[in-house]
């Protein structure tokens, strides 16, 4: 499991993941994901076009994230997720919690109109 | 020949343990053939049940086995995760409540939605003081 993160301007901080988020690789990156997000920019990008598997444990992370970063007034979105993994973020309610974009001008459109607390 | 192919796993109760389910499980479907979409339900439905199992069948003795067992049938992948936990269905768990927003959103509690979701069929028995949960993946996609 890998991450990677980019200052995408002043506002938005894009973290990509890359692997799997199951039981391994949602430990793998947990902590990094937590840190990062916790701080500002609350506008956070989750590119999840490498992301091949996706179970309960890593949608814990994503959420809890998420929740942290509404509490601040920010905002998380997810990119471009494969069918599968869309298909687990749907059938789990997360979907309509974690807003989904394929199209990252949309998602960063949606992040720009966010005004942080 | 069979048409049926049949491959067992015994694991420690131990969440480190699904990095050795995961390498198991991918080679078996690899070497099935099963197609990915089908492989990918495989293989959520296990690590949610056996991430379940780790966690609340017997989390107070982590020497307990739990047994995996897969096979390969012409029309689906049926998965049988036997445990020697306290007896504990987890089909019977309350259902899960959809959130409106983030704020009232379960950070957790998704597991056996999941796997009620992406199983096709699905059942639980106590059998000699072992549960046992099965779980039918049809294969859709095969060609």
């Amino acid at each position: 499991m890998r991450l990677e993160s980019e200052l995408l301007d002043d506002r938005i901080l894009k973290i990509v993941l890359d692997g799997r988020l199951d039981v391994e690789g949602t430990q793998a990156i947990d902590m990094q994901f937590t840190a990062l997000t916790a701080t500002k920019p609350a506008a956070i990008l989750v590119d999840m076009s490498e992301v091949s598997f996706l179970a309960s444990i890593g949608m814990r992370t994503l959420l809890s994230c998420a929740k942290a970063a509404s509490k601040r007034g920010g905002k998380m979105v997810l990119l471009n997720p494969r069918p599968m993994v869309k298909a687990v973020l749907d059938r789990s309610g997360v979907a309509t919690l974690i807003p989904i974009y394929d199209d990252p001008d949309a998602a960063t459109a949606a992040l720009r109109e966010i005004h942080p607390v | 020949m069979s048409a049926e192919t049949h491959d067992t796993l015994v694991i420690e109760s131990r969440l480190d343990e699904l990095g050795r389910v995961e390498r198991w499980l991918a080679g078996l479907l690899e070497g099935w053939k099963v197609p990915p979409e089908t492989g990918f339900a495989v293989d959520l439905v296990i690590n949610e049940a056996v991430t379940n199992v780790i966690g609340y069948a017997h989390p107070e003795d982590m020497t307990r086995k739990t047994r995996i067992s897969l096979t390969d049938r012409p029309d689906a992948v049926v998965v049988e995760i036997l445990d020697s936990g306290a007896a504990y269905n987890p089909l019977e768990a309350p259902a899960m409540v959809e959130a409106r927003d983030l704020e009232e959103a379960s950070i957790g509690g998704r597991g056996i939605h999941l796997i009620k979701s992406f199983a096709d069929d699905y059942s639980y028995s106590r059998v000699s003081g072992h549960n046992r949960l099965t779980l039918a993946i049809h294969k859709k996609g095969r060609p």
